[in-house]
């Protein structure tokens, strides 16, 4: 088990202890009837979510991202980095080793915290999993008072940090 | 729910057939890469939900409506931008949670922030970038992001309620 698993198996423990303490086995079977009904509720939109990321996963490859963004700057870098950052599927480990290359390949702070924020606020492979979760009226919500986020996240990374370089992993400070 | 299913299936089969007509077998490469992910976030995803369903049971709602609720204004917008932003964890396990606070009565304008709060200071991929981009850049990024998760919120007050 990773340690993530464990904390929160320890986390979801603790409150099935503390559900049975509060309200003796009614209300922990309530916390079981709840868990078991979201989980069936879920289950074809999880299915469905992990099947949409997986195909985003090969038909967006890393190294098209890379060539999409390489050499792009100024505000029509920023504009694809917002965008190809809203197609980058997968995680963290999938996001950042590409962010460190187009940073090699010459991007600049804006376009990079453009892409990132692109990842973090549009991220369309995530998306079925808030619509699912949260209802369509919150995600579509959520979206429209975040849509300028990536863009104003990327000029204001130029406007303050344009000259900020920063460090690629085995190159040091530049 | 049937419908966002339904959406879902439509999308999904979309790109399945995106897939094929890209090259021979890069369809199922992306049903098994996602079978795959599934089958290895099924016990995290089996351990939130569980998580979740419990923090429903026990958690007052009281405290939820006074604390993130309707009333709670920009005080409910700021912890819920904190509260997002501490949690390190993925989607997988964020969404259930907020999807619980959601339905024992915080407001929409809370859980904007709550869910930006998480997407943008996520405190889980700091390590990442650390190791990627050095802390240069992370101590640049958060000063450029930290506005926004109370900005969403704010917004999503002004123009749509709590």
């Amino acid at each position: 088990m990773k340690s993530a698993e464990r904390v929160l198996a320890l986390i979801a423990a603790g409150l099935a202890m503390l559900a049975y303490l509060r309200g003796g086995w009614g209300l922990w079977f309530k916390g079981l009837t709840n868990t078991a009904n979201a989980l069936t509720s879920a289950a074809w939109l999880l299915v469905l979510a992990f099947a949409i990321s997986g195909l985003m996963e090969v038909l967006v490859p890393p190294s098209t991202i890379r060539k999409w963004l390489g050499g792009e700057s100024g505000l029509r870098g920023m504009t694809m980095g917002c965008l190809v950052g809203a197609l980058t599927p997968g995680g963290p480990y999938v996001y950042y080793p590409i962010a460190l290359a187009l940073y090699r390949a010459g991007a600049g702070t804006g376009t990079l915290m453009a892409y990132i924020a692109g990842k973090a606020i549009w991220d369309l492979p995530r998306l079925p999993l808030e619509i699912g979760l949260f209802g369509t009226r919150f995600a579509v919500i959520r979206l429209t008072v975040t849509l300028f986020v990536p863009l104003a996240a990327g000029l204001l990374g130029n406007r303050f940090f344009g000259n900020f370089r920063a460090r690629a992993k085995e190159g040091g400070a530049s | 729910m049937t419908q966002t299913i339904t959406v879902l299936a439509v999308v999904a089969a979309m790109l399945t057939v995106a897939a094929r007509l890209r090259g021979p077998g890069l369809a199922t490469r992306g049903w098994v890469t996602a079978f795959h992910s599934l089958r290895r976030q099924l016990p995290l995803l089996i351990i939130a939900f569980t998580l979740a369903g419990y923090l429903e049971a026990v958690i007052p709602q009281s405290f939820i409506r006074s604390w993130m609720g309707a009333g709670a204004g920009i005080r409910g917008i700021l912890l819920g931008s904190v509260a997002g932003g501490l949690l390190p964890f993925g989607p997988y396990i964020v969404f259930p949670m907020g999807a619980t606070l959601q339905a024992s009565g915080a407001g929409t304008a809370t859980m904007v922030a709550f869910v930006t709060g998480w997407m943008m200071w996520s405190t889980g991929k700091l390590a990442f970038e650390f190791a990627t981009l050095g802390p240069g850049f992370t101590a640049r990024r958060m000063a450029v992001y930290l506005v926004f998760p109370p900005l969403a919120g704010l917004l999503a007050l002004l123009f749509f309620g709590n």
